[in-house]
């Protein structure tokens, strides 16, 4: 009688070597045991990409344009099918989950379509000052010399000056508003003096170890070096360090936006922390008006610290708990 | 931060190092090469600030001043004889380096000029006023907030702790990721709206004139009561959490096997090798966060309406009162390279590896 | 080039080997017993043993010395006796006795009074193991003040006192007393943990590879303070290192460590004349010699992972004298003269296990 089905062994390793199997065991395996040992990071990016969800499912479902003055009637609190009494929209029916603004906005639609406003600055601004410090403090760390100095005075000048200051003197003497990404590139040049000096300590300490030497002496470039073998190793620190600028980034946008300096068409979340402030919207009671700005704040903000934080074990092996 | 990187950073810059070199060997001291380090933040803060408005080519104070002028009325002649003077001292037609001068002039005097929106009130009177209110309530709730968060982090990276302890973590995690601001927001909402147990707004009663009666003491205590604790409970969560990472990598360290091996106390193990020597990368920390704390708290000023310095940039910003802003701007900046360059100096005092023999 | 026979190898060691301890006492008494000690760490990829069931004895006065390459589970032994092993490494079971008293069953508490007055550590002095932020006469004595009784105390002019002597004893200015560790040599340092380790007068003194990052002169100052030391106090030492040369001139019985088992265990002179286990012979033959040139010989091969230890004896992939049941069996020690141990199938017809 024939054999028939060939049950796959347990030492028969033939099918799992190799494609798939490999990829399993040697890529996606370390990386889910790294997520389930560190709740934090997948806190974190869960959060994010809820907000992400919300936006986009938002974006689809919800009339966006009506975050714009006078789109709805005035100081309305959350409401399904409402009849419009009076106004241009008298007799419509319709719904304001998140209620309305004394200026009339749907603060749902402020919601969805000011959210991705509001990363989007903290994104550019924390690629633009990443990749500036990236680069400052690897010229300065790796070629030493004038050009460590002339960096090195260049930082420290700068982080004795608060970077938020020098903004509001800039935007006051332009003279006019912002748009979403001059604020994410203003605050990217500003920004890139912190990443640049931690970053600059990381890649001289590299410098000297063995790796590096027996590259150099095995006659790679400089630029070679860097490449190939230092800045994969500061990858994690550098990812770490970037999730910190953007958090830093949109904090500070939030801040120059409620004190009235950022683009007032626009219903980022800190414009809505200024329109609050301004009407005093805790006074008059109107809760939904600041609560949502509030919850996407803190989503983004305890999402971004969760995920720098699991990301910490990544970046700092002597946090590694395990062997 | 590991001690190499530590180390690493620490090291002053050798351009500046050799100018001040020379010039320490002759008054021979670190605490010298420090302040000048400081006069010279100052200096390029300064120009920076000279630099701004110019760029574009135009000068919008005086287009500012102009406006104001023109509106007449008694306040407006003044303003008129101000802008007069301004076009003597700065106008554009005085070769870019004469404007240079004089600005560094009144600097030096500390004559930050005259405002526009309260003429005529100069910008010295009106900033000093509010710095009163910022430096007091923030000042010691800063302080304040260091300390405890630190303490808190030193417990909570130790790991023979009582158990309950570390449950205190995660509220202090969330705290410090939220902003404060947005903090003293909800605190506003809950306390003062919802409870109405405490001031919706401002530093004291409006309406009442300050003196130091009792009555108005505790009227500003209560007043106080909802920013401090919005700036307290955000910031101790963040040191707490630096602390922490700082006691982790102290017990990484070879002293720290050894200190076992002699059979030391836990408390002094804790004490004097764990929280000691954590305790300087914290401290360095707090040196490079100052720029965020101050911004920080002028957001806090702006929530609550407190009469202090944020709230008055807030108003200056408003009615575009140049002046005030620069001020504002430069008092900051000074605050900010003093209490570095104090850091600085009080810092070998409790790391001996870098004090200077004499 | 021909290799040398061990006969060769004998005669120059023998030479190299000074045994200056005219006023050697070892007593007969058991100062330290190990008994089947095992120390394993848990792992997601299984359980590393990185020390598996040793047992060795040490008499009062002796100078044990305990070599192995990296990772063969020398430190975390030494480590293992002062119960200092971190999570997630744990004693997996055995027994430590000291002074008749088992180590492994004493409360945190007790160790921690056990730890600097019975059994001291004495480690690499010139890394980080002074603290940086305290001056030397504190850290000499935080150790005796945190070991005083209750009712009892010591005056500040006593404690002055003891750190004078201590410092006069490892032969360093009393000056030194005043000054924070950065301000020391690497030779400082190493004396002042040595002072470190005598200042309770304990009976066991555990010395981490005291001398790798220092130069020859100063270690050989420095292992000739150490002996000193020892001999004033009537201590045991256990010296842990690699070093086989420092080891041939300073110790009276060497232990062998390979892959977190003991493999050979026995007096100095005649494990270095008449090494038995195969992997002791390699090390021996890799010795360079002053006397005559000769190639440098290595052992081939590398030491195995210990989280894939295999089923026989560990040695077995890198044994010139492999056979059949090396691979099957893990071999068990056997004794095979006066204090001598070796840990191999060779030697089965020999002696009792």
């Amino acid at each position: 009688m024939a054999q028939t089905a060939t049950t796959p062994d347990a030492t028969d390793t033939s099918e799992t070597r190799g494609g798939w199997g490999q990829f399993r065991d040697e890529r996606l395996n370390p990386v889910k045991r790294y997520a389930l040992r560190n709740p934090s990071l997948i806190v974190g990016l869960g959060l994010m990409l809820s907000l992400m969800l919300f936006v986009g499912i938002g974006h689809i479902v919800w009339d966006t344009e009506q975050f714009r003055v006078l789109s709805a009637p005035t100081r309305l609190p959350p409401v399904l099918n409402y009849e419009i009494p009076t106004g241009k929209l008298a007799g419509q029916i319709k719904s304001y989950p998140f209620g309305t603004d004394t200026q009339g906005r749907d603060l749902l639609a402020v919601a969805i379509k000011g959210t991705p406003l509001t990363l989007r600055i903290g994104l550019i601004a924390g690629f633009v000052s990443i990749g500036l410090g990236t680069v400052a403090a690897f010229l300065a760390a790796y070629y030493r010399g004038w050009v460590d100095n002339s960096v090195r005075t260049v930082v420290d000048v700068g982080l004795a000056m608060p970077g938020l200051l020098i903004l509001i003197l800039v935007r006051i003497n332009i003279g006019r508003e912002l748009s979403v990404d001059e604020m994410g590139f203003a605050l990217g040049m500003v920004g890139w003096v912190f990443p640049a000096r931690t970053i600059r300590a990381q890649v001289l300490v590299m410098r000297e170890q063995a790796y590096v030497e027996l590259s150099r002496l095995s006659g790679t470039s400089g630029l070679g070096i860097i490449f190939k073998e230092m800045l994969p190793n500061l990858i994690p620190y550098i990812t770490a360090s970037l999730v910190g600028s953007v958090a830093g980034a949109i904090l500070a946008s939030i801040g120059l936006e409620a004190i009235g300096l950022g683009s007032f068409g626009l219903p980022t979340l800190g414009m809505t922390i200024y329109w609050n402030i301004q009407f005093s919207s805790i006074i008059l009671g109107m809760w939904w008006w600041w609560l949502p700005p509030l919850i996407a704040i803190v989503i983004v903000f305890l999402g971004l610290f969760l995920i720098s934080s699991g990301l910490d074990e990544w970046s700092n092996p002597r946090l590694r708990k395990r062997v | 931060m590991t001690e190499q990187t530590q180390a690493v950073e620490n090291a002053p810059s050798p351009i500046l190092s050799r100018v001040f070199r020379i010039v320490a060997l002759v008054l021979g001291n670190f605490v010298v090469r420090r302040f000048f380090f400081f006069l010279f933040v100052v200096w390029v803060a300064s120009t920076v600030i000279f630099i701004i408005p110019r760029l574009s080519g135009q000068d919008p104070v005086k287009e500012k001043l102009l406006l104001e002028a023109q509106r007449g009325g008694a306040i407006q002649q003044g303003l008129d004889a101000m802008a007069k003077n301004y076009q003597k001292r700065f106008g554009l037609d005085l070769p870019i380096w004469v404007q240079y001068k004089n600005f560094l002039a009144d600097l030096a005097r500390l004559d930050l000029g005259t405002s526009i929106a309260f003429f005529p009130r100069t910008v010295n009177e009106i900033v000093f006023e509010s710095l009163y209110w910022t430096l007091g309530l923030m000042g010691t709730v800063t302080i304040m907030a260091f300390t405890l968060g630190t303490l808190a982090g030193a417990i909570l990276g130790w790991p023979r702790k009582p158990g309950w302890v570390q449950y205190v973590f995660m509220p202090l995690l969330t705290l410090a990721a939220i902003p404060q601001y947005l903090l003293g927001m909800i605190l506003i909402y809950l306390f003062a709206f919802t409870l109405g147990w405490l001031p919706l707004f401002g530093g004291y009663e409006p309406a009442t004139l300050p003196n130091l009666s009792f009555d108005f003491i505790v009227d500003v205590l209560r007043h106080a009561i909802l920013p401090a604790a919005a700036i307290l409970f955000s910031v101790i969560g963040f040191w707490a959490i630096g602390m922490r990472g700082m006691m982790i990598n102290a017990q990484g360290e070879d002293y720290m096997i050894q200190a076992d091996a002699k059979g030391l106390k836990g408390a002094r193990i804790f004490l004097r090798y764990a929280v000691r020597n954590a305790l300087l990368p914290q401290v360095t920390g707090l040196a490079l966060v100052l720029g965020t704390i101050i911004t920080g708290q002028v957001l806090v000023e702006r929530v609550f309406s407190y009469p202090g310095i944020g709230d008055i940039l807030f108003q200056a910003i408003r009615l575009s009162d140049f002046f005030v802003i620069r001020g504002i701007v430069i008092v900051i900046i000074l605050g900010i390279a003093g209490a570095t360059f104090l850091l600085d100096v009080l810092y070998p005092l409790i790391d001996p590896r870098i004090r200077v023999r004499n | 080039m021909v290799q040398p026979t061990i006969e060769e190898t004998r005669l120059s060691t023998e030479q190299a080997i000074k045994t200056y301890r005219e006023g050697a006492r070892i007593t007969d008494v058991d100062l330290l017993v190990v008994e089947g000690l095992s120390v394993y760490y848990e792992t997601e990829s299984g359980t590393v043993k990185a020390v598996d069931d040793v047992s060795f004895t040490l008499k009062q006065g002796e100078r044990f010395a305990l070599v192995g390459e990296s990772g063969s589970g020398k430190t975390t032994l030494a480590m293992a006796l002062m119960r200092l092993t971190r999570p997630p490494g744990h004693i997996a079971k055995g027994k430590v006795i000291l002074n008749n008293r088992d180590l492994t069953s004493l409360t945190e508490e007790e160790m921690r009074q056990a730890r600097l007055s019975e059994l001291a550590l004495v480690p690499q002095g010139a890394m980080n193991s002074l603290n940086p932020v305290m001056r030397i006469e504190r850290q000499l004595t935080d150790g005796i003040i945190d070991h005083l009784a209750d009712d009892e105390s010591m005056s500040r002019k006593e404690l002055s006192q003891t750190v004078r002597d201590l410092l006069m004893r490892v032969g360093l200015r009393p000056d030194v007393a005043r000054l924070f560790p950065h301000e020391l040599s690497g030779g400082m340092k190493q004396r002042v943990a040595m002072a470190i380790g005598i200042s309770l007068r304990p009976s066991l003194i555990i010395a981490d590879e005291p001398t790798s990052a220092l130069d020859v002169v100063v270690q050989r100052q420095i292992m000739q303070t150490l002996g000193r030391l020892q001999e004033g106090l009537d201590a045991s030492i256990m010296l842990v290192g690699h070093d086989m040369g420092l080891v041939a001139q300073f110790a009276d019985t060497i232990g062998v460590m390979y892959a977190g088992k003991l493999v050979e265990v026995g007096p100095v002179e005649e494990v270095f004349s008449d090494p038995k286990h195969p992997y002791t012979k390699l090390l021996i033959q890799s010795l360079p010699s002053l006397q005559e040139k000769k190639e440098f010989v290595g052992i081939p091969g590398l030491p195995p992972l210990l989280i894939h230890l295999p089923q026989g004896c560990a040695f077995e992939e890198r044994c010139p004298s492999r056979f059949g049941k090396c691979t099957g069996t893990v071999p068990q020690k056997l004794s095979v003269g006066n204090r001598r141990e070796v840990a191999c199938f060779l030697y089965e017809g020999e002696g009792a296990s």
